[in-house]
This record gives C-alpha cells, structure tokens and sequence, in this order.
C-alpha cells in the first residue's frame, strides 16, 4: 500500500464502500498531538472534563494540609528511647493491679538460680579463650537437655488470683 | 530544618525545574521537603500537579497572616509545595516592600516551617537580585546557583564572585554550589563551557545536568521527571545532585529519630 488513493481502490475491490476505515499510517500518526497537561488546561474549553482539568489523572490535586501537620509538640527531636517508654497514664484500678502484678512476676523469677552450661565445660576442658576472641567451646558444645523450669509454674498465681477475685 | 535558596543571575536557567526536581529527589530519599516559591511567575506549583487555574499562594496574604504554613499544599506523601500564589501589583510591592524593610518578616512569616525539625525547605527565586533573595540568604544554609552551558551564563560568573546577587557573601554558612544545567555534548560551545566551568569551578561544581527532552516533557505532564522518564539522563544528574546537598547539609534519614510523637490510637 503505497499509492496514495491505497485506500479506495481496497474498497472498490473488496466492495466495502459503505465502511468507515481509518488511515493509521505514519503521516497522520506523526500528526497526533501530544497529551501534555499544561496544553491540555489552556485549551479553549470545548469539552468540560471535570477529570481532566487536574492535569494527569494519576495524581491528585495538591490539597492545603491540615494545622496539625507542622505542629511539633516539643521543639527539640524526641529521642526513639523515649517514644518506646510506656507513658504513666491515668489507668482504673483493675489495669493498674494486673500491671503490677506483671512487673512483680519477672523479678522473682529471675532470683531463682537459673541453670549454668557448667556441665558442659566439664566434659570439655578447654583453656580459657582470650578476651574478644569467639568461644568455640560453647558453640560447638553439644546441646544440654534444659531442666523443666518447674519452679515457675507454682509462681505466685495466687496473689494475683485473689486480687482478681477482689475486684469483683 | 536545612533551607536551600536555588538562585542564578540570569534568568530561564531552568531554577524552577532544577528546584521542582530537587525536592522530588530528596523526598524519594526520605526526608519531608517544601518547595518555596518567590517568584512572581508563580511556576513551580506546576511541577507539583497543581492546577493552572488555581490562584492559591501565600504572598497575596503575606502581611495579614502571620503563620505561612497555612498556605502550604500538598498531594499526599513526604512532599509539599508553598506557592507563590495570584499577587496583584499592590500586593507584590507591599510584600516586596515589607520583606526590604522588615527584618522579621520572612522569620515570623516561616517560623513554623523553618522550625520542624528535619524539614528540608528548598526556595525558587526569580533571576538577579531581589528583596526576597537578599532576606532569605540570611537564613539559608546552601545557595545553589543554576547556569546554562553557554556563554551567556559564562560571562555573568564575574557577577557572582563580586557579590552582586545579594551585595554581600551569598551564603555564610554552608557556601554557595553552582549547576550547570542543559549541557549538550553535540554541541561545540556546550563541551567547551562545560570543561570551562568543570576546570574554573572544581568542586564548587555540584554537578551537570545534560540536556535531555524528558524534562520539558514531564514539566508539560506537570510530574517530576524522576516519575516520568526514571531511567532519563536528567533524572540521574539530578539525583546524584540531590545526594550532594544532602551530603553538605548532613542530612541522615533513617538514623531513628523521630521528630513527632507517634499518633496513638485514642484507647
């Protein structure tokens, strides 16, 4: 197809007058304009597109912000150790008795003497590694059964059961 | 709260994109950027998606309002935008006026913005020295002066050095960087002035940015040309540019500071 009346000898050939074709070759092509949002807003406005009057459609058009998005309560950086820390708040009574009792917990369990790999530095003398220097003994020592922390599962649930039941 | 003034002495250098762009790359980076806008043309909300048609800004409003970062838009994300806004002559001239005289002015008018911590406020300024040039360098920690490859730029570098922009040091803090913007290597002069400026300037050369099609293409789409054309040349000069102030300005995204207290669900 490279005569320029390509297109009306196709049709009186395969008799198909009646049809609309469109002509997709590289001269109307280069014709095309581009879809740039600026043009596209100062374009006489023949067809009012409420879509496309924000530019690309992809993107929203830029809202003011809110008050609070610049307020910083302190001015000075607040450290992450601080944002971590559980802020005292005002909590009822029941909170504050289980909170209690959770933080009692812990510590009594950590004054039970808890089980050392002394065994395992039995089986294996080895002479002391230097200071900074990885301690091969312990990690390639073979895998100690743990004893059953028996002891803390009669911990004192009671005190806790019966400030629950007090509630009430 | 880094502030970087882009500024040249000649005019259509391409500031407005460099500034527009520049925020793009330190926001991709992390950080939370303004873009400021001082110039009259009021162009840079364009780079923003901002509508043609709109008139929002903060200069129309400067004298009567005393907090400007309620003027401030923003479509979501790490990257905000103040425009310049509709000014009528009245209203250009007493801002003009109030910004030569009164000292406080841009402080007060900023004080919000300029006090967020961790902020990165990047202002466009028009060609020359202006009011608003002079009072902003006071504050600002960086100037970045944008030149083109050629040697019209070139013979204004005198300017500069005998401290015509703003009649005194243009930056006492940081210093000021150059750009040279739309170098060509096909062409002759572009090469030439681009060596030239490389030799002269050394590493007062942030760096060049090469001429590339993609960037008038994404200012017409109204998007940055990082989100336009990623892989064009441009984005990359420009990006490697973004890290550059970054580096002078010391800015550390990622080191675990949190400015704001995490909003907390209302239990």
């Amino acid at each position: 197809m490279n005569h320029y009346d390509d297109l009306q000898r196709f049709k009186d050939k395969t008799r198909s007058q009646a049809l609309d074709f469109k002509d997709f070759s590289a001269q109307s092509h280069a014709q095309e304009q581009g879809n740039w949002a600026i043009i596209n807003q100062l374009l006489p406005a023949t067809e009012v597109n409420s879509l496309a009057a924000g530019g690309h459609v992809s993107l929203s058009a830029p809202q003011p912000v809110t008050e609070e998005t610049f307020a910083v309560s302190e001015l000075t950086p607040v450290p992450q150790a601080q944002v971590v820390e559980p802020a005292p708040a005002p909590v009822s009574s029941i909170l504050q008795g289980v909170d209690e009792q959770l933080a009692s917990t812990p510590r009594q369990a950590a004054a039970i003497p808890t089980p050392t790999p002394a065994r395992v530095q039995v089986s294996h003398p080895v002479t002391e590694p230097e200071q900074g220097a990885v301690d091969f003994t312990r990690l390639f020592a073979p895998a100690t059964t743990k004893p059953a922390p028996a002891a803390e599962k009669n911990q004192p649930l009671n005190s806790l059961l019966e400030r629950i039941a007090t509630c009430r | 709260m880094p502030l970087v003034c882009v500024c040249s002495p000649k005019g259509g250098v391409g500031k407005t994109t460099m500034t527009a762009n520049l925020a793009y790359a330190l926001a991709r980076a992390g950080s939370k950027v303004l873009a400021l806008d001082f110039d009259v043309q009021n162009a840079l909300r364009l780079h923003f998606g901002v509508p043609l048609s709109d008139s929002r800004g903060y200069v129309a409003r400067a004298a009567e309002s005393s907090d400007w970062s309620q003027f401030v838009l923003t479509a979501g994300g790490n990257i905000f935008v103040l425009p310049y806004g509709d000014a009528t002559e009245p209203q250009r001239l007493a801002f003009e006026e109030r910004l030569t005289h009164d000292e406080h002015f841009l402080t007060r008018g900023l004080s919000t913005l300029l006090n967020y911590p961790g902020l990165i406020i990047i202002a466009d300024f028009p060609p020359g020295p202006t009011p608003a040039l002079k009072a902003m360098s006071r504050l600002a920690d960086l100037h970045l002066v944008t030149l083109l490859a050629d040697t019209a730029s070139l013979s204004l570098l005198p300017q500069i050095e005998n401290q015509r922009l703003t009649g005194g040091v243009l930056n006492q803090k940081a210093g000021h960087y150059f750009v040279l913007n739309q170098s060509d290597n096909r062409r002759q002069i572009s090469r030439d002035v681009t060596a030239f400026v490389e030799n002269k300037l050394g590493e007062k050369l942030l760096g060049v940015v090469h001429r590339d099609e993609s960037v008038g293409e994404a200012n017409a789409s109204q998007q940055s040309v990082f989100d336009f054309s990623p892989a064009s040349a441009a984005a990359f000069d420009i990006e490697l540019i973004a890290k550059k102030v970054a580096g002078i300005l010391g800015v550390k995204v990622g080191d675990g500071t949190v400015h704001t207290l995490p909003r907390m669900s209302g239990f």
